[in-house]
């Protein structure tokens, strides 16, 4: 190496060096190349269970998909007829606890990232609001039975089941509002304040409209994951069966999910395309629930530059 | 209404600080009498947790004059200016010592609301950073936040504004476009522009140029020229030969300390300090 640098070193000894360094350049290419694979294939693991879930259910589904499968309600102990009305309990829920939790998430959100002081009780609310995102969800139900069920007396109803879920999502909104707040540029707050505006209106009109996409995208990923929570509605909200959309938010409501798992365990002799057809309509409803999260995020993403 | 660029045109800009304000020139309606708006700091320590910044600086800023602040990177330069209109207040562990006055208030006093002090001193960032609106509403941003809602008293803002950020006649056709689409020199004038429609008295500008191409920067400099005829102006920069072309009164700032502080052609040309010396040499930072 000092041979190749120095002026003086003969052309021999440069020539090795060279040669050194090609071999050497020649393995590390080498090692690259395996590790790119081993990447790759990782990627592969992990995609293509999510496209044989999907492919599955279509597979084993679309012979039930039909206009009366999703308008008609289940009929004959649930063997036949559609999904109506767990389909649009479950839409009630969702809306439901969105009303809910997106206010709540998104203004306890701008509290943490732009009021609150930091220090030692801040800290601890993060570890709180941590600890509740990793809280099994059948917990969640138990819960929610105790208080709002039993407790306030909203029985097994679309309320108490909308609370409950919204508790569940909460921390999914609070950690993205935050995490969009972060994204904002401080110049932005520092120009807005530098010109007399109060740390309210800044937020409002300039921090705000700037965390729109990425606080729209963590609701929209909250309610899917909403949508397709099984076990806290089992106890606080589903019913087994019912013929008809609930007509107050005290009554008891059908939920896709829950109607899927009855359907799978409870029901002898179920058809198997009416059990998998309730399954790609569920994983279907996620998908393009995520779909279009990322779609909003893209068009409000793309008005903006910094 | 006599815009700014017609004044530009026909003069290099006036030096004296008896000339009449360039927001005096406008339609009467919209304008403050101009305020003798010296600041003076004195004996200003200032800590970012147990990190000392600033060590006892103490500044004389003159009424409608360009005071430049020189330093190298990490002298505490733009710590010192963020001290001036209390936008230190966003640093959760900033902590300040001394007096900092305008007029004769002390902005640290307790009783001061901060967002009546930042409407009389605003600021320049170094990075333009108009806000993601129109060019319009961005000009509007701090009238409104201040209570303005009447349309015609906001356009009537807005162009006297763009006029003496010398930006209106490129941007008069096309106010409803995002300010964000600007060129890089166009969105700082803007943002200089959006700060003169609050009426402030002094302007703090964090080396406001050093984002911008040269020709965009010459303008700015010109624009700098023409503003301290109104308005007092402290400009943090890194470019010693920008502050020895605009600054009337220069201070050099090193390790926090002002190691120099007097009229610019003393600074550059005799300097009392080894320090200054090898600085604007090009001997140190």
């Amino acid at each position: 190496m000092t041979a190749a640098a120095s002026p003086s070193g003969t052309g021999g000894a440069a020539a090795s060096v060279r040669e050194q360094r090609a071999r050497h350049i020649r393995r590390q290419r080498a090692v690259e190349r395996a590790a790119i694979a081993l990447l790759k294939v990782c990627m592969v693991l992990i995609v293509a269970p999510v496209g044989l879930v999907v492919g599955y259910c279509l597979w084993k589904g679309w012979r039930a998909l039909s206009w009366s499968f999703l308008t008609r309600p289940p009929v004959n102990g649930m063997r036949e007829g559609g999904i109506s009305t767990p389909l649009i309990g479950t839409f009630y829920l969702a809306i439901g606890t969105m009303l809910l939790c997106l206010p709540l998430g998104v203004l306890a959100g701008i509290y943490l990232h732009e009021f609150a002081r930091p220090g030692p009780l801040l800290r601890l609310i993060r570890l709180a609001l941590t600890n509740l995102a990793g809280v099994p969800s059948v917990v969640y139900g138990l819960f929610g039975l105790a208080v709002f069920v039993t407790t306030l007396k909203f029985d097994t109803s679309l309320a108490a089941g909308c609370c409950t879920l919204a508790l569940l999502a909460l921390p999914v909104v609070i950690t993205a509002t935050e995490e969009a707040l972060r994204q904002v540029p401080q110049d932005f707050r520092a120009a807005s304040l530098a010109l007399g505006a109060t740390r309210w209106q800044t937020v409002r009109l300039i921090v705000l409209p700037n965390a729109l996409p990425g606080i729209l995208t963590g609701a929209v990923l909250a309610l899917s994951r909403v949508a397709g929570e099984t076990a806290p509605i089992m106890f606080v909200a589903a019913a087994y069966y019912l013929p008809f959309v609930p007509k107050s938010v005290f009554s008891p409501v059908m939920a896709l999910p829950y109607h899927l798992y009855v359907l799978a365990t409870q029901v002898p002799r179920v058809p198997a395309h009416v059990t998998w057809g309730t399954a790609l309509v569920l994983v279907g409803l996620v998908l393009v629930l995520n779909a279009g999260a990322i779609v909003v995020r893209q068009r409000l993403l793309s008005r903006r530059r910094w | 209404m006599q815009s700014v660029s017609e004044q530009r045109e026909n003069q290099s800009p006036p030096r004296t600080t008896d000339k009449p304000a360039v927001g005096s020139v406008g339609s009467g309606r919209w304008v403050l009498p101009p305020a003798p708006a010296r600041m003076q700091v004195i004996g200003l320590n200032l800590y970012y947790g147990s990190n000392q910044v600033l060590r006892n600086v103490n500044l004389d800023i003159r009424d409608r004059e360009i005071t430049a602040i020189i330093g190298p990177s990490g002298s505490g330069k733009s710590a010192l200016l963020w001290c001036l209109n209390r936008l230190n207040d966003l640093v959760p562990a900033a902590r300040v010592e001394g007096k900092v006055l305008l007029g004769s208030e002390d902005i640290y006093a307790p009783d001061v609301e901060v967002a009546l002090l930042r409407q009389r001193v605003g600021m320049v960032f170094q990075q333009p950073n108009p806000f993601t609106m129109s060019v319009f509403d961005n000009v509007a941003y701090g009238p409104r936040q201040h209570g303005i809602k009447d349309r015609r008293r906001l356009e009537e803002i807005v162009e006297e504004s763009l006029r003496k950020a010398a930006l209106w006649d490129e941007v008069k056709d096309m106010l409803d476009l995002a300010g964000t689409s600007l060129s890089g020199g166009q969105q700082q004038r803007l943002c200089i522009a959006r700060l003169l429609a609050v009426e402030p008295e002094v302007i703090l500008m964090d080396e406001p140029v050093s984002a911008l191409d040269p020709i965009s920067a010459y303008k700015i400099e010109e624009l700098m020229l023409q503003l301290c005829n109104s308005y007092t102006i402290v400009l943090v920069t890194r470019n010693m030969f920008q502050a020895s072309r605009v600054a009337t009164t220069t201070a050099v700032l090193m390790g926090g300390e002002v190691i120099e502080y007097g009229p610019t052609e003393q600074i550059f040309e005799s300097p009392r300090d080894e320090r200054t010396d090898n600085y604007i040499r090009g001997r140190v930072g």
